[in-house]
């Protein structure tokens, strides 16, 4: 029973350090755009694609590209930002990635990257990936290994962010009470609740049965 | 039993959590299981087509709140300001004050579905005058249904492994605590009474393999099934698994009396079908399918070897001689286990990288003390082989069932219902992982790490929740 109790509060005690050391942490945000809404379909690009999108300008410290790509479970990527022909920074994500972007981190760059090319290369796979972005002229759009989709991709750039989540708390919670019929501040200080009551409830039962 | 409340109390406390963590609409197909919902309260019918055209209260509220920039791209937020909160308000005001009948007749993907949890929920959502008042309220029936889930869990550890009383707290808590059972439970899905129903089948099932099966629990189980069935059609894969072992719990209760044993697997089976067989009746008397729109899957669906092949590695390894149908994917790993782990929203909401790879060493620990048991309570296992072979053919039959309607959409979706939500069913099974694993660290270690346990899984629910308020709110 005693190390029960002691497991019990050593336990609680490193959930709500882990808790304390995640609010500490700055999240990404996103420092630059390429400018284009991903609302239009590029086609469909399969196994062994390597998209290259011209005239992307990479800002420094950039931590990671968000490129506008869709799929279920989409492959492993590979992210090459070239000046000219030479390959300046680079980066991959595993595959299993899912939804409308893929987010692939790169080491930042200690200065700014104009004129950049940015090339993805999908590893092989039957699933297909759909790049997302705006029609252009085919001068200007992504190409895949050198043949020009019908427009180019929306490209984010993200950085570390400079506030922490402790900062950030208070315009969260804000947040958090929007969207709703009978919304308010008082639903992030519920949902605290709810969960404290649950810990209390587990904590108790823990305490009852494990004798 | 008192433990088995507190686990049910926990579990529904967290799922309410996470309805209110979960923006509205923002959980896999929320929008079209409410249009169910809604239109049956306005036409007393089912849906009869898959048309996706919401009632217009409910366009509003996707418009105003975002819906289709925020789902799938995890960089959007929800609506932020009090402009936005107002033009939501003024939209739905508008809305109501205007008579709009409803033409469509369908609810998307949900279309498909059997009414039994839609039905209920026409009492949340007839108690609230807004349509995200009534998500909400039709949310917490959700919750509660997460709570009938652990209570159920509870009571199958308790039926399954009757010596290990001090541990069955910790089955229970850890199915309670699971983050992908309150965030489907906090959401208006089917799935939530799915979990709890398949959870109250486990636990019939192992009263009666421990109790012997009466007339009186055949009856249950049947009509535990028929409930089931009437829920949501992932339900059908655990039936043949059910099934053999009601006949097996009936030759069983046939040795000392034949009758009784006739007699129970009459009531079980008859009880069970009773649904399926009134509905395909309506339907042919009315000039339809006799399974609705269900018929039409039925008579498009196929058997070979490539989909056998298929539906293997969609959960495990591809053995010699198969074609690769993932490739550069472990399945087993990367749709399964990071699934599990935490991938929430619209499949878009998920943790850094480094966090799946950390998970493996709690679950690895898990793993390796539940085959220890496993290992010392041998005798006992090889005792209770057909109670294993009932359990294990419920899992493989809704493991099959998943991976054949994943392979409808194969190849150009590799592998499009590889949710891991959709194993929720088998929680009861989790729930004895886990006793097995405080018990495989002995009596004077167990408590503790049954302590662990459920303390891992409760910052496992928490974390998935500041992971969900930070992607949509941060």
């Amino acid at each position: 029973m005693r190390e029960a109790r002691v497991a019990l509060v050593a336990g609680l005690a490193l959930t709500i350090l882990a808790i304390g050391a995640m609010l500490s942490h700055s999240p990404a945000a996103v420092i630059r755009t390429n400018g284009l809404a991903a609302t239009v379909p590029l086609g469909h690009v399969g196994e062994n694609a390597r998209l290259c999108q011209r005239g992307e300008e990479v800002p420094r410290d950039t931590s990671a590209l968000v490129v506008s790509l869709s799929a279920f479970h989409g492959p492993r990527l590979k992210a090459e930002v070239l000046a000219g022909a030479r390959v300046v920074d680079d980066g991959s994500l595993g595959s299993d990635w899912t939804g409308r972007t893929a987010t692939i981190p790169v080491r930042p760059p200690a200065i700014a990257i104009p004129q950049a090319t940015i090339c993805v290369a999908l590893s092989t796979r039957h699933e297909q990936v759909t790049p997302f972005g705006q029609p252009t002229a085919p001068a200007l759009a992504a190409r895949d290994n050198g043949s020009a989709l019908p427009g180019r991709m929306r490209i984010e750039y993200l950085a570390s962010g400079t506030r922490s989540w402790w900062s950030l708390a208070a315009s969260t919670a804000e947040h958090m009470g929007l969207g709703r019929g009978a919304g308010g501040i008082w639903v992030p200080f519920l949902a605290g609740a709810l969960m404290a009551a649950a810990a209390v409830t587990a904590a108790a039962a823990l305490l009852r049965e494990l004798r | 039993v008192r433990a088995a409340w507190l686990c049910a109390i926990v579990a529904g406390l967290s799922a309410a959590c996470w309805s209110l963590v979960t923006p509205a609409f923002q959980a896999p197909d929320e929008q079209d299981h409410y249009g169910y919902v809604a239109l049956l309260a306005h036409t007393g019918r089912p849906p009869s087509s898959s048309d996706e055209v919401a009632e217009p209260e409910e366009l509003v509220a996707l418009i105003d709140l975002r819906y289709l920039s925020l789902r799938h791209q995890p960089r959007n937020r929800a609506i932020s300001a009090q402009a936005e909160q107002r033009t939501l308000e003024e939209g739905l005001e508008e809305v109501r004050q205007q008579h709009f009948e409803r033409r469509s007749t369908g609810a998307g993907v949900a279309s498909s579905e059997p009414p039994l949890y839609y039905a209920l929920e026409l009492i949340p959502y007839g108690m609230a005058g807004t349509v995200l008042d009534r998500l909400a309220l039709m949310r917490l029936l959700s919750a509660l249904m997460a709570a009938i889930t652990a209570l159920f869990a509870y009571l199958f550890v308790r039926e399954t492994l009757p010596r290990a009383r001090w541990a069955w707290v910790v089955g229970g808590l850890g199915v309670a605590l699971v983050p992908l059972l309150g965030f489907m439970s906090g959401a208006v899905n089917p799935d939530s009474m799915l979990f709890a129903v398949s959870s109250a089948l486990f636990y019939c099932l192992a009263r009666a393999f421990r109790r012997g099966l009466t007339p009186r629990m055949a009856m249950h189980i049947g009509a535990v099934i028929a409930v089931g069935l009437l829920t949501k059609l992932n339900f059908v894969g655990l039936v043949p698994g059910a099934i053999f072992g009601v006949v097996v719990l009936s030759m069983r209760a046939a040795r000392p009396r034949a009758r009784i044993g006739v007699r129970s697997l009459a009531l079980a089976c008859g009880v069970a079908i009773s649904p399926v067989v009134l509905y395909a009746t309506v339907n042919t008397l009315s000039n339809h399918a006799p399974l609705g729109i269900v018929s039409h899957a039925l008579s498009s669906s196929h058997v070979s070897l490539g989909e056998i092949g298929y539906i293997w590695q969609l959960y495990l390894p591809r053995l010699p001689g198969m074609g690769s149908d993932f490739p550069g994917l472990f399945t087993t790993r990367q749709l399964w286990f990071n699934g599990y782990v935490g991938l929430y929203g619209w499949f878009d909401t998920t943790f850094p990288g480094w966090v799946y790879n950390v998970a493996l060493i709690p679950a690895g620990v898990i793993a390796a003390l539940c085959i220890r048991e496993l290992l010392l309570s041998r005798r006992v296992l090889r005792a209770r082989v057909a109670e294993l072979a009932t359990y294990s053919l419920m899992a493989v039959g809704l493991l099959t069932l998943i991976g054949a309607a994943s392979y409808t959409g194969f190849p150009a979706r590799s592998s499009e219902f590889a949710e891991a939500r959709y194993l929720l069913p088998l929680l009861p099974l989790l729930a004895t992982v886990l006793v097995l694993a405080a018990r495989g660290a002995g009596r004077r270690w167990g408590p503790a790490v049954g302590v662990w346990i459920v303390v891992l899984f409760f910052a496992h629910d928490l974390f998935s929740q500041l992971l969900v308020v930070s992607r949509f709110y941060g």
